[in-house]
């Protein structure tokens, strides 16, 4: 058999680093592009959230009475709810009573348990 | 090379030749149809990613004029009247702002509408001395947010001091504008998201009185 004698192919070595090679760079290939669907979906998200985020903040300075934190939100499943914190200290240089004060306030996300805090005017009915 | 030798060189045989190459075809089909979806993917999230920006930098823009909003006066040539321009209904609103996009200087008429089967469409205008209505109306509508719809909410304070929204407001009734408006942004069906993925432009207007034109009490009543 002369002629089975000249036929030589690929050893099992070969065959397999060539496929493991392939592989590889497949695998790289596919890893990269359902990295960067990822980070585009989150960006997406993290956009949409910054958003909401900025309403829920002006929905909060909207209302200039005290304790009246939600009473101005749009009606339906709020994402984050209010709490009115103390009044701020007044500042030192300041000379004559006002009805306009200053108060903390908390916004906790209901979805990521975040805590957005801020301060915000409310009008007393009496000057302090 | 000798004769002998000739005689053992033998190629592929046809069938040989022609199983290779079909097979090398299927593969070669298999493996472009694959990048094809990969690269189409690609740029489906590029498309999303893209368009979402361009969205947030219009919902931030939009605010911004809100926050801009003045009260503009025209005088009515009919009845000789001086009144304030802000048209607000629960699907637009017309209104005056000193923010101008696009670098125009002065004021700018802006009008948003809420198309239900298209989104959210707006109108730019100069504001000069009378009404910007004739050219709002004549101003080219541009696609600002397809796939949205809008609802647009005035925010107004009562005589006994507490605030609510409204669904209206007419500057020329009013002699005002009102304290705030949000604007609240629902997907369309079949635009591809959520349509639980409500999204709000709250704007304070912090110049909602005309220098010498004093609001209307009377306007709820």
């Amino acid at each position: 058999m002369i002629r089975a004698d000249r036929q030589k192919g690929f050893t099992l070595l070969e065959v397999m680093m060539a496929l493991t090679i392939t592989g590889l760079v497949l695998g790289g290939l596919l890893s990269l592009s359902a990295g960067s669907k990822r980070l585009a979906v989150s960006a997406q998200d993290t956009l949409h959230e910054a958003v909401q985020r900025r309403a829920a903040i002006q929905f909060a300075q909207l209302e200039p009475r005290e304790g009246e934190l939600e009473s101005l939100q749009r009606p339906g499943r709020l994402r984050f709810t209010a709490r009115s914190g103390e009044l701020m200290p007044d500042p030192i240089r300041r000379t004559t009573p006002t009805t306009w004060l200053l108060q903390r306030y908390e916004l906790q996300d209901g979805d990521s348990d975040d805590t957005l805090t801020g301060s915000r005017w409310i009008e007393s009915d009496v000057p302090r | 090379m000798s004769l002998a030798d000739l005689k053992y060189a033998r190629g592929f045989t046809l069938l040989e030749l022609m199983l290779a190459l079909s097979l090398t075809a299927l593969l070669l089909t298999l493996l472009s149809a694959g990048v094809y979806g990969v690269v189409r993917d690609w740029d489906d999230n590029q498309e999303g990613l893209d368009t979402t920006l361009d969205q947030t930098v219009a919902m931030l823009q939009v605010e911004r004029a809100l926050q801009g909003a003045m009260a503009h006066s025209y005088r009515d040539m009919d009845t000789l009247g001086r009144f304030i321009f802000f048209r607000g209904e629960p699907d637009s609103l017309a209104w005056v702002s000193t923010v101008s996009p696009q670098r125009s200087g002065g004021l700018t008429a802006w009008r948003l509408e809420s198309d239900p089967g298209e989104g959210v469409a707006l109108q730019l205008a100069p504001a000069l001395t009378d009404s910007p209505e004739a050219r709002l109306e004549a101003a080219p509508e541009r696609a600002l947010l397809p796939g949205y719809t809008a609802e647009f909410r005035y925010l107004v304070q009562q005589g006994d001091g507490q605030r609510i929204w409204r669904d209206t407001w007419d500057g020329e009734q009013r002699m005002g504008l009102p304290l705030a408006v949000h604007v609240l942004l629902s997907p369309l069906e079949g635009s591809g998201r959520d349509r639980d993925a409500v999204l709000d432009i709250v704007a304070p207007v912090f110049a909602n009185t005309h220098r010498s034109i004093n609001p209307n009490p009377l306007a709820d009543e």
